[in-house]
């Protein structure tokens, strides 16, 4: 799965350059994820911005990337379009993420 | 893909495979679009039919197995009525699972990573209903506009 990822800073913005994180690809992305986080720093901004559909899969990929981002570390996320946004209320891992609505805001509350 | 009226079924034949399904869901997204059928009700129409499919790619079938899974859609009032078959193996004690959703509590580490997808149906479903019929089995469901 293609992501891009940003460094600003402490901060690294990874982009998911995908319409969908589902249960064909949630390995896809566990893999991407883990190589994209490697090497960024203590903080990363996940944007969905561009994906549209996520199942409970797709969710599972994300949770698992979180959880392997180990401990002493956060993973946000930013720009949930509707249906993740659906997703993510309904299983209340609403709770569990800190959740931007958009890019911007989360690099302003980075920033402090 | 035009139908003749919104009441006419709308019929899928798909493989038991990931990429089959997600293919097919793409089909019932410009179908219902084409219906006039507004966005958010389409997307949870699509929550719904994707959890339902991928359980029974994952667990009705044995690894190599392949088969179809028959997908029928009709728009019921303002609902969407969705009716799911497939020759796999029937669900454990030929019984809706119960889709309790998996507590958050306690360290991130901790955290489930699955066993959300019949929470996920339950919630956004009404009329429910699963039957074994000569081998084959039938899952309904109707996903109303007010979902989550």
């Amino acid at each position: 799965m293609d992501l891009s990822t940003a460094r600003e800073g402490n901060l690294a913005i990874i982009t998911v350059n995908a319409t969908r994180i589902d249960a064909s690809t949630a390995i896809q992305f566990k893999d991407a994820m883990r190589n994209a986080t490697a090497e960024a720093g203590d903080h990363v901004i996940l944007d969905l911005g561009q994906v549209a559909f996520i199942d409970s899969s797709g969710l599972g990929a994300i949770v698992a990337a979180m959880k392997q981002f180990g401990p002493g570390r956060k993973l946000d996320l930013a720009a949930l379009t509707t249906n993740v946004d659906k997703v993510f209320r309904l299983t209340r891992m609403d709770t569990v993420f800190d959740i931007h609505g958009s890019l911007e805001t989360a690099r302003k509350r980075a920033a402090g | 893909m035009a139908q003749d009226n919104d009441n006419a079924p709308f019929i899928l034949a798909l493989d038991n495979t990931d990429t089959a399904i997600r293919h097919g869901l793409s089909q019932v997204r410009c179908h219902l679009m084409g219906c006039g059928v507004a966005g958010d009700l389409c997307g949870t129409v699509e929550i719904v039919l994707a959890e339902a499919l991928n359980n029974v790619v994952e667990h009705a079938y044995a690894p190599g197995v392949h088969d179809t899974i028959m997908l029928k859609i009709v728009q019921n009032g303002a609902g969407i009525h969705c009716e799911i078959q497939d020759c796999g193996s029937p669900l454990p004690g030929l019984a809706l699972p119960q889709g309790t959703a998996p507590p958050l509590s306690g360290p991130h580490v901790g955290l489930p990573e699955s066993g959300f997808g019949w929470y996920m149906i339950r919630s956004l479903t009404d009329d429910l209903h699963y039957r074994r019929i000569r081998g084959v089995n039938c899952l309904g469901f109707t996903v109303h506009p007010t979902g989550a």
